[in-house]
């Protein structure tokens, strides 16, 4: 007895070239991201929350970081003596080193899938910040007696990463009466968008694989349904909340700060949907006796002497006193030194800011210092 | 099985009526702590940082919340395939079912468990107290003297030293007498609770205690006095680092504050040893725009919109914009409201101040001799503008 019938497959490494600067060290999926979590938490955290108790994780490179990370599967209750966590990495690729498509991808992962025995399975990308009810989502799939539902959302841009993207349209009940695949441009422009989570029997994905991989497609929203949507029941199930793709270093910086809102946190970090990531035993974070912290995320482990204000502090930051740190994103174990001043910046995880230093990015566009840079 | 050298024993089943009503649904060692801990925290890190991996817990007042809490040691590193936590309640044996009378009473009854891992040596541990302490030190160094038992001291201020046990020792720190709590101390040598015998040489005396008709079965009353009188080697262990009994209202109040004091020796984030808890997921805590927090700790899922001084958040407070909150203790999940002051004040798990209400008073603003700390219960309601004065405690009193 198990307590649902659904795996799922999370794909760690969606569209890492859009954030390069972050990705060159990590996947996607291992990015850090408001202040103690990393972006393949939504997912994950969606999947086990939906009670699915087996996970593949498909990776591709640079995944050290992402096994770091999720390691035995513990915080999200994945690890287990039946199903639990599976790292999917490269497999099967002859002598091409990497796959360079999803289908590729999902092929190399053919063996996880065949050897599962559930009768569906959701798939679900890692550049999405959104905490999804996959519970509500699988019900919708079973009421439908959809093929293939996919989840879309008003107000969420589709990711802007020069790949076409689904254009559709759907009737009342939600069943899709039009698809077909535009520039990312267009479909930015679109007042509706469709996202990378879908729900479908395991056996439907088996045949979408081995149909894509043959046909050497490379986009999965074509094959599943823009090729698909007038021969199949295929679906779209509606996600009204907070959804955000991560697809540049703008829009990584812009949805960091939007948490910075309380109906924002209070829907990405639902009481009844936690958000499960891996935890540091840091003490708390502590604030000196000269400081000034205002609209501030900050986890544990902090130590606030200097002038804070609009920022996401993560792990074990040290803010000296002096500093005047506005609209920037500081990330785990960096040090910022003595009357430095930053603004509208994306600070790695172990930088270490000189005292005095100045460093002040456009509005428009952070300023992004790497991992372990010493200024 | 192999050979476990050390193995630990944690007594936890105290039920630290001095807590009143912080200890009504849970035991002492559950009590919460320094934002994100428990006390129990302190002895189960010790351990896992001196390298003692097999660890006896022995509750038996209010365990569910301990039991659940510790579950099975993962947060502590202690799920394992040898050794690891192990939770040990009363139990029904063939001669009848006893609880656990003393603190030699309570690991005479676990001899069987002790035995399992059949180790060199047992530790004795209380679950009720503040300290960081290698261990394993203290073990080489009872090796080291070829001792039969070696009990960790610390030097009090001599007028405290009444209400401690204390130790006399010779000038090489061999033990040559145990006072409890006596009127006119020898020495300040106080015993911190912290114990580790050879099990050989324990067994037997447990089995011998066991049967005296006359002892009340206690480590510092019975046993240790007996050994000492039978002229085995009993050596003292001098600690100099922080260490607090938090057994009571005022000494849990200080011993939260004290992580905000920069003169106090008591430093959590110091990575070579790390205090682990097993702490409920939240998101990281938010500071809004009129928030002010000056000298104080605050940790995940809380909400500061008010004034904070001086103050302990713990996981998932809320402070609205307007309240004030000073030299206080906020505990998991309690809000306050608009308007409420909460000063000098310990206020328990999920309780809510409404607005305008005032909970404790500062100090200098009181005759001298009539302050004390202001406690609000778990789950009690203060309503608006209600008034509890300095040193009242508030709280459901009845039922579960």
């Amino acid at each position: 007895m198990r307590g649902n019938d659904v795996f799922g497959i999370v794909f760690s490494n969606t569209n890492d070239e859009s954030l390069s600067e972050m990705t060159n060290l990590r996947t996607m999926g291992s990015i850090p991201f408001g202040g103690r979590y990393r972006l393949i938490d939504f997912p994950l955290s969606s999947m086990v929350n939906a009670s699915i108790s087996k996970v593949g994780i498909i990776t591709k490179s640079n995944y050290q970081s992402l096994m770091d990370h999720v390691g035995t599967g513990k915080p999200w209750d994945l690890s287990r003596k039946n199903d639990g966590l599976f790292l999917l990495p490269p497999f099967n690729l002859g002598n091409q080193g990497v796959y360079s498509s999803r289908f590729e991808a999902l092929n190399g992962a053919m063996n996880f899938i065949n050897q599962c025995d559930e009768k569906y399975v959701i798939l679900a990308d890692s550049d999405l910040v959104a905490n999804v009810d996959y519970h509500k989502l699988l019900e919708f799939h079973k009421e439908k007696n959809a093929d293939i539902t996919f989840v879309s959302a008003d107000n969420c841009l589709p990711p802007h990463n020069g790949m076409l993207q689904l254009s559709f349209e759907a009737d009342d009940d939600g069943r899709v009466t039009d698809a077909e695949m535009i520039s990312d441009e267009q479909a930015r422009k679109l007042d509706k968008s469709a996202i990378s989570i879908y729900v479908m029997e395991r056996y439907m994905l088996i045949r979408l694989i081995n149909e894509g991989y043959a046909k050497e497609e490379t986009l999965f929203k074509k094959v599943a349904i823009a090729d698909k949507f007038n021969k199949l029941r295929i679906y779209t199930y509606k996600h009204r909340g907070f959804c955000k793709h991560i697809d540049s270093l703008e829009s990584y910086f812009d949805t960091n700060m939007q948490l910075l809102s309380y109906t924002n946190r209070k829907d990405l970090f639902n009481e009844a949907r936690p958000v499960y990531t891996k935890s540091k035993d840091s003490m708390p974070t502590r604030y000196g006796l000269e400081n000034t912290a205002k609209n501030l995320l900050a986890a544990d482990g902090c130590d606030i002497e200097g002038e804070v204000e609009n920022c996401i502090i993560f792990r074990n930051v040290t803010v000296s006193k002096g500093a005047k740190v506005k609209n920037c994103i500081i990330m785990h174990n960096t040090f910022i030194g003595e009357n430095a001043e930053l603004e509208n910046a994306i600070l790695d995880k172990d930088v270490v800011i000189k005292p005095n230093q100045r460093l002040i990015g456009a509005d428009s566009y952070p300023i992004y210092i790497g991992k372990k840079t010493i200024i | 099985m192999k050979r476990t050298e050390c193995l630990a024993m944690l007594l936890a089943g105290g039920q630290g009526s001095r807590l009143g009503l912080l200890t009504k649904n849970v035991a002492k060692p559950a009590v919460p702590y320094g934002g994100k801990y428990r006390i129990i925290d302190f002895p189960l890190s010790n351990c896992v940082n001196s390298g003692i991996y097999t660890v006896g817990v022995l509750t038996q007042y209010q365990p569910l919340e301990l039991n659940e809490y510790i579950g099975n040691g993962n947060a502590w590193d202690l799920d394992r395939a040898n050794g690891g936590v192990h939770i040990l309640s009363p139990y029904q044996q063939i001669e009848g079912t006893e609880w656990y009378k003393n603190t030699a009473n309570a690991i005479y009854q676990n001899i069987n468990f002790i035995d399992r891992y059949n180790p060199e040596y047992v530790a004795v541990l209380s679950g009720d107290h503040i300290y960081k302490m290698d261990y394993d030190k203290m073990l080489q160094y009872h090796k080291d003297n070829d001792a039969v038992c070696t009990i960790a001291v610390m030097k009090v201020p001599w007028e405290e030293a009444p209400r401690f046990g204390i130790l006399n020792t010779k000038d090489d720190n061999e033990i040559y007498e145990f006072q409890e709590k006596p009127a006119e101390p020898k020495s300040n040598n106080a015993s911190m609770g912290v114990y580790i015998f050879s099990w050989e040489e324990l067994r037997k005396y447990l089995i011998d205690d066991e049967a005296d008709p006359n002892s009340k079965h206690d480590f510092g009353g019975d046993i240790i006095p007996k050994m000492l009188g039978d002229g085995k080697k009993l050596m003292a262990y001098d600690f100099d680092g922080y260490w607090k009994d938090v057994g009571t209202i005022d000494s849990l109040w200080e011993a939260n504050l004290d992580l905000i004091n920069p003169n106090v020796d008591l430093d959590l984030s110091d990575t070579s040893w790390k205090i682990y808890s097993n702490s409920p997921i939240a998101p990281p805590h938010f500071m809004d725009k009129n928030a002010e927090v000056q000298n104080s700790i605050v940790t995940e899922g809380a909400y500061i919109g008010g004034e904070v001084e001086s103050s302990v958040i713990f996981s998932n407070v809320e402070i609205e914009d307007g309240a004030l909150v000073v030299d206080s203790v906020i505990m998991p999940g309690a809000k306050i409201k608009k308007g409420a002051k909460v000063l000098y004040s310990i206020v328990a798990q999920d309780a809510v101040i409404e607005e305008d209400a005032q909970i404790g008073e500062c100090p200098e603003n009181l005759e001298p001799g009539t302050w004390g700390v202001s406690v609000v219960g778990p789950k009690t309601v203060i309503e608006k503008g209600q008034k509890v004065p300095a040193g009242e405690t508030i709280g459901i009193k009845e039922g579960k």
